[in-house]
């Protein structure tokens, strides 16, 4: 009895120890982008949302410039506080500074308990500033609307899985690099333009949406949404729900290495702008559907090289099959590695009036 | 005794006086025929016999007779339970009782004859329990109608039924009953001490009893289960329970129970066992809702506003946006709202309480939404968990959850999420300790019967439940044997 009532006194005692953030009281942010600023400053730009009893939501926008990313906070003065960033969706940099690297702002929201790991990191053709201050005609405000758009993208469209916690985990890794999705602001709509190719945190590339189509399907099993497919004779094909498997194989690791790629892939046709699709024209669709990713694929791999980077992560593989494997000779063979891709298509229905 | 000692009565030393004495009450009835060929003498209390009994097979038979003593007159009444005695304490108790004291010449010998007078309600179905299904009948507040019914539910010799009288004042009777073999002795040696060492002047109710045998009095959660169903009775002494019957209380009580049983509705039985197994889970859900739903609402509001989906946050913020008050605030106001409702219509009539019940959750309701008090989100929560704590069928249960929710809110609201995960604990805790006369309350779970599991959450078909309860720690453990075994065990009811 007298430990119980010392454990309820205790409990009474601690009530100062935690903030209170009440659910209407605090700002709420769901996204920050972040441009360079002057003298070596970061420029922050924050988007809040207000809600008011029709449940309409208002954005307004916030600039501030500091040296690092929690100095912002003290320079939004114009802002009720604490500034919470337990619903932060996306990260938004601008390509001068993702060029400089970002991983010191990163590390600001990893090492921050309050920050998800599902956070969006997103590359902003132009300023990040100015798309965050436009204001679109998105019911939801930027923010919540760009965190959909990016998850959408990854779930049903050709986009790679990414977020906050994958690029930390490819920026430490050996052997890999972290992309991030490229967004253009348009007159009255944002864009995914493609992919950001990092080297460890800086911008060093960019994939276009149609090479991001093919690092998606030769990256990791994986399964997309459309894809339109030129033929020889000019006609189109739309195949849809394509299904990956990817199986990488590196021989020699140490010593004199080669990487096999095999992709299997599934698909629908949905869509076929010739006269029949007979079996023939099935065949002829797979096959050219077969050059066209071993072809871009290998292209690409050879782009990476060129660069220097491993965004589909070759050297993780590598590892993952040699015994004993020497990453500084990795390093070395790395540019001249040669690079097979095997592809076997299989369409599947084309329909349901076969 | 004590408290007749410091009463004004002393001790009576003789007949006499004893008289003298209760004539102080009106209804004391002291009358002498000495003019008839028989003379006689009859004391009783004329609120407590049956004046007709006494009319039609007493006094004839008095006034006929030509015995000279009381022992040929015990031969010729036609009543059982007839003694002679002549010590003041038995007479005094049996004429409270009813009895009539026969005297045919003065002095201390009387004739104690039972024509007492027993008055109670007819049956009713239970009003508490109520079920769809099932027996409709309840106890009543008569002892031996009650302990008639459990008799014709159980017609069966080892159907124990032990009384023993509590109360200096009240001298209430109260009877343990239970199946001798099922029952284990250990628990019914415990309860019959229990009992003998009660000490109390007046027993209104088997819930003042209920009360003193808990083991521990001060926990929230009940240790026996209050009921008005005699098949929950009966079927309870067949797992190997006692069920206590008490004088002027239509509720017996059960013990020992494990906390699972507190969420069985007899109407599981009745039902088939998946449909059965099914509601249980939902009641399960149900409590567990009931208990943190106000609580959760005011640790993520106050504190852990991330863990709200973006979607709804929206919705959430426009119907706060207007609310002056913190969520602990807003949350006490209405849960202090639905517990005022809910005790204003437990004390008012029916037909006032529908309209109550109407007047309260409409009218406060919306009307507390459009002054901006409380959020319409919350008041949905709110109304659910009230509702939710109405699928307890134990009523004891009910109040417990409700009260619970109280100290859970104020936890919330000083830690947040860890706020409710302490006081989860420190109630989990608290349940493993918890016994009901020894036995662990958190039986089948903690420590784990498995064997026990087919009639817990769920309840599996009859077929599967061949063994009583472990719990319970009978020696008849099989209900029903295997065609095939049959030959080599018997159960209680075939020795």
């Amino acid at each position: 009895m007298k430990y119980a009532c010392c454990l309820a006194l205790f409990c009474f005692l601690l009530t100062g120890c935690v903030a209170e953030e009440i659910i209407d009281e605090v700002p709420i942010l769901f996204i920050v982008g972040y441009d360079q600023g002057e003298d070596e400053k970061i420029k922050g730009t924050i988007s809040l949302q207000t809600f008011d009893p029709n449940q309409k939501v208002e954005t307004r926008a916030f600039e501030a410039e500091a040296h690092t990313s929690k100095g912002l906070r003290n320079q939004l003065s114009g802002l009720p506080k604490p500034i919470s960033i337990g619903k932060m969706a996306v990260l938004l940099f601008s390509e001068d500074m993702a060029e400089k690297g970002i991983i010191d702002i990163l590390d600001s929201f990893l090492r921050d308990p309050a920050a998800g790991r599902l956070i969006y990191v997103g590359v902003v053709e132009g300023s990040a500033s100015e798309l965050i201050k436009n204001e679109f005609q998105y019911l939801q405000g930027i923010g919540p609307f760009l965190q959909n758009l990016i998850k959408e993208s990854i779930e049903y469209g050709n986009m790679p899985q990414n977020n906050i916690h994958l690029f930390d985990y490819k920026y430490y890794g050996d052997g890999m690099d972290p992309v991030a999705p490229v967004l253009r602001m348009e007159e009255t709509e944002v864009r995914i333009t493609g992919l950001a190719l990092f080297d460890d945190d800086k911008l060093v590339g960019k994939l276009n949406l149609d090479e991001m189509f093919m690092f998606s399907l030769i990256n990791k099993s994986f399964s997309a949404g459309l894809y339109e497919l030129e033929l020889p004779g000019g006609e189109y094909a739309n195949l849809q729900k394509i299904k990956s498997k990817v199986n990488y194989k590196v021989k020699n690791g140490n010593t004199n290495p080669s990487l096999n790629i095999s992709v299997k892939l599934n698909g629908n046709v949905v869509e076929y702008t010739g006269e029949k699709l007979t079996k023939e024209k099935k065949k002829e669709i797979a096959k050219t559907f077969e050059k066209k990713v071993e072809i871009q694929g290998v292209n690409m791999v050879e782009k990476f090289q060129e660069l220097g980077i491993d965004p589909l992560s070759i050297g993780d593989h590598a590892r993952s099959q040699t015994r004993h494997f020497d990453f500084e000779k990795w390093n070395e063979h790395y540019p001249d590695l040669p690079v097979t891709i095997d592809v076997k298509v299989n369409i599947g229905e084309s329909g349901i009036i076969d | 005794m004590k408290w007749f000692k410091k009463g004004a009565s002393e001790k009576p030393e003789n007949l006499e006086e004893m008289v003298k004495d209760l004539k102080q009450s009106i209804d004391f009835v002291d009358y002498e025929n000495k003019e008839s060929d028989q003379p006689y003498r009859l004391i009783y209390f004329a609120s407590l016999i049956d004046p007709e009994q006494l009319h039609r097979d007493l006094l004839p038979v008095i006034k006929e007779s030509r015995s000279k003593s009381l022992e040929d007159l015990k031969g010729i009444l036609p009543i059982e339970n007839i003694e002679i005695s002549s010590k003041l304490p038995l007479i005094q108790e049996r004429l409270l009782e009813g009895h009539v004291a026969i005297q045919l010449s003065r002095g201390q010998k009387v004739l104690l004859v039972n024509i007492s007078l027993r008055k109670s309600r007819d049956l009713s179905a239970p009003e508490i329990e109520f079920s769809v299904m099932g027996p409709k009948e309840g106890l009543v507040e008569d002892l031996h109608t009650n302990m008639n019914l459990l008799r014709r539910r159980i017609p069966h010799p080892r159907l124990r039924m032990k009384e023993i009288t509590i109360g200096t004042v009240s001298k209430t009777k109260v009877v343990v009953a239970f199946i001798e073999g099922v029952a284990s002795e250990q628990n019914i040696n415990t309860v019959m001490q229990r009992l003998e060492d009660l000490d109390f002047d007046i027993i209104s109710d088997s819930s003042f009893i209920g009360q003193m045998l808990e083991d521990n009095s001060l926990s929230v959660f009940p240790q026996m289960i209050d009921t008005e169903r005699t098949d929950r009775i009966t079927g309870h002494m067949n797992f190997g329970a006692f069920a206590i019957l008490t004088e002027g209380s239509s509720n017996a009580l059960i013990g020992p129970i494990n906390f699972g049983q507190l969420l069985v509705s007899f109407e599981d039985y009745y039902l088939g066992w998946n449909i059965a197994s099914f509601f249980r889970i939902v009641r399960m859900i149900a409590i567990l809702a009931s208990i943190i739903a106000t609580p959760l609402y005011v640790a993520v509001l106050t504190y852990h506003y991330e863990l709200f989906p973006s979607k709804l946050l929206a919705t959430l913020i426009s119907s706060r946006s207007d609310i002056p008050f913190s969520p602990v605030v807003e949350v006490f106001f209405l849960e202090v709202t639905i517990d005022l409702l809910r005790e204003a219509g437990a004390r008012m009539p029916t037909k006032v309480g529908q309209t109550l019940g109407i007047v309260g959750g409409i009218v406060i309701g919306t009307a507390a939404v459009e002054a901006s008090l409380t959020s319409n989100i919350l008041l949905i929560l709110v109304a659910l968990s009230a509702l939710a704590s109405f699928t307890t069928p134990v009523y004891r249960m009910t109040n417990t959850i409700r009260f619970l929710r109280y100290p859970l809110i104020l936890f919330a609201q000083l830690l947040g999420l860890i706020g409710v995960a302490l006081f989860g604990l420190f109630i989990l805790t608290h349940m493993i300790r918890l016994t009901s006369f020894g036995n662990p309350y958190l039986a089948p779970l903690y420590p784990p019967r498995i064997k026990d599991w087919y009639d817990s959450f769920f309840r599996l078909p009859y077929v599967m439940q061949k063994n009583r309860f472990q719990f319970f720690r009978g020696k008849q453990s099989k209900r029903f044997e295997d065609k095939k075994k049959r030959k080599h065990s018997l159960d209680f009811d075939e020795q």
